[in-house]
């Protein structure tokens, strides 16, 4: 049974409640209306002088900013626990808590100054105190409920499976029908929706601009577009009896094209997207080019030339048992 | 997903293609919510008609087995959380269990046979899932 969260959300308890403390801080000095004035001192030199004024409501940035990053957050412990084989502690995630808990202390000891000194004497220094002593007990409380949060395996990783009776299956199937096809797709929403966010926000910039800079608009028209159609849809591999294939976007790119009778060996392999490859994509490391929109998992492919390519798969034994299958054909 | 046809097969190729999908979501090869290729890749990877896709997409889709939607990639439609009706039962199931069972008596298959097959390609699939 999938669930929406493999890492629970109530491990960032901690980053949550101080969001909420800084929110109700925030509308508790502002509803002090005489106290607080419109306009009030946001940048300080280093002895503490204000050397620019703003209006009060650029506070908000702080419980924004914090917000944004607690959903960063939220998102990248989910990508963690996905890939999990067995529990492990995330370090990764105590950073929101580190970081949200600096920003509450920095907004704390800001408010104290203000309302303490006043208007004209204010004078700030960063409340390394307030703040580390904030940061701390965040980062520990998150620590603890890193211990405790269960592990529950995504079913795509497919740990239980018997390889051999996948290759076994695979292999019947191959052998007695005429034609086949194995399909399978790496095709993320939230890198669609992103990247269909990124295109929008291209179009406006090209609507603004048209006039000023036309060269500059018509760019990015051909930029939104082409992020559509290359960027959007994922990444899908077909293997056929005489071929692999890896097509993107779209309109379906064809980015990898390998006749099977080049392959000399083909097996699931494990690897380290950061860092083996530097990122997700299309990646080359000097030995291998990889094509992998998400994961840690794919099949190694070894060619009789001596090339090597890996094709990031969710169920990389079953990709493997295929090609190994089709080449026995 | 592995989808295979063949054309000496008595079924038609739409047919085949359904019978293909469907199995592999009993088998857990397939999960609800993952996506299906899109009718002109797989019509070009098979080599056959972008009709005879569509056609077995479609056959899919009204038996709630898919989520079809215009713009958008097939996907696996969630599991029926119920039995279907004794209608749908009857259309669907009945017709082409008696003609196995008929097969089944013309093979010399006893009541009890027939059964302790049926038995194992179940539990076959239950350890599958």
């Amino acid at each position: 049974m999938r669930r929406l969260l493999y890492h629970p959300l109530w491990t960032h308890l901690f980053a949550f409640g101080y969001l909420l403390v800084a929110g109700w801080v925030l509308y508790g000095a502002w509803s002090r209306q005489p106290q607080m004035q419109q306009h009030i001192p946001l940048q300080f030199d280093f002895n503490g002088y204000p050397i620019r004024e703003g209006s009060r409501y650029e506070l908000l940035a702080i419980p924004v900013v914090m917000l944004l990053y607690l959903l960063c957050s939220v998102l990248l412990d989910e990508l963690w626990a996905r890939q999990e084989r067995r529990k492990t502690f995330n370090w990764l995630s105590l950073l929101d808590e580190l970081i949200i808990g600096v920003m509450v202390g920095l907004l704390w000891g800001y408010l104290v100054a203000y309302f303490t000194k006043g208007f004209d004497k204010m004078i700030f220094h960063l409340p390394w105190t307030t703040m580390l002593l904030a940061a701390g007990v965040a980062v520990a409380g998150a620590a603890v409920l890193e211990l405790l949060r269960p592990w529950n395996p995504y079913p795509d990783r497919m740990e239980g499976e018997d390889a051999a009776a996948i290759r076994q299956e695979i292999a019947q199937r191959v052998r007695l029908r005429e034609r086949w096809v194995h399909w399978e797709a790496q095709n993320n929403a939230w890198i669609n929706a992103a990247m269909i966010i990124a295109s929008a926000v291209m179009l406006t910039g090209a609507v603004l601009s048209y006039k000023l800079e036309p060269l500059a608009a018509a760019m990015l028209v051909v930029s939104a577009v082409a992020v559509v159609l290359l960027l959007v849809g994922g990444m899908r591999t077909t293997v056929t009896p005489d071929r692999i294939e890896i097509r993107i976007g779209l309109i379906g790119l064809r980015i990898f094209r390998l006749p099977l009778g080049k392959i000399a060996e083909a097996k699931a392999h494990d690897f380290s997207p950061l860092r083996e490859f530097g990122g997700y994509g299309i990646r080359w490391n000097g030995k291998t080019t990889a094509f992998f929109f998400r994961g840690n998992r794919g099949v190694l492919l070894r060619t009789v030339a001596g090339k090597q390519y890996l094709i990031g798969s969710d169920r990389p034994q079953r990709l493997a048992a295929v090609i190994g299958a089709a080449k026995e054909q | 997903m592995l989808i295979s046809i063949d054309e000496g097969d008595p079924r038609p190729l739409y047919a085949q293609i359904a019978a293909d999908i469907k199995e592999q979501i009993r088998a857990g090869a397939l999960q609800p919510g993952d996506e299906l290729p899109s009718v002109r890749e797989l019509a070009d990877s098979l080599a056959i008609n972008l009709h005879t896709v569509h056609h077995a997409y479609r056959q899919l889709r009204e038996q709630g087995i898919i989520r079809l939607r215009l713009g958008r990639r097939a996907r696996v439609a969630p599991l029926r959380g119920q039995p279907a009706s004794r209608d749908v039962v009857e259309v669907q199931l009945v017709g082409r269990l008696n003609e196995i069972i008929t097969e089944a008596y013309h093979l010399g298959l006893t009541a009890e046979d027939f059964r302790a097959l049926v038995d194992e390609l179940l539990a076959k699939g239950k350890d599958e899932r």
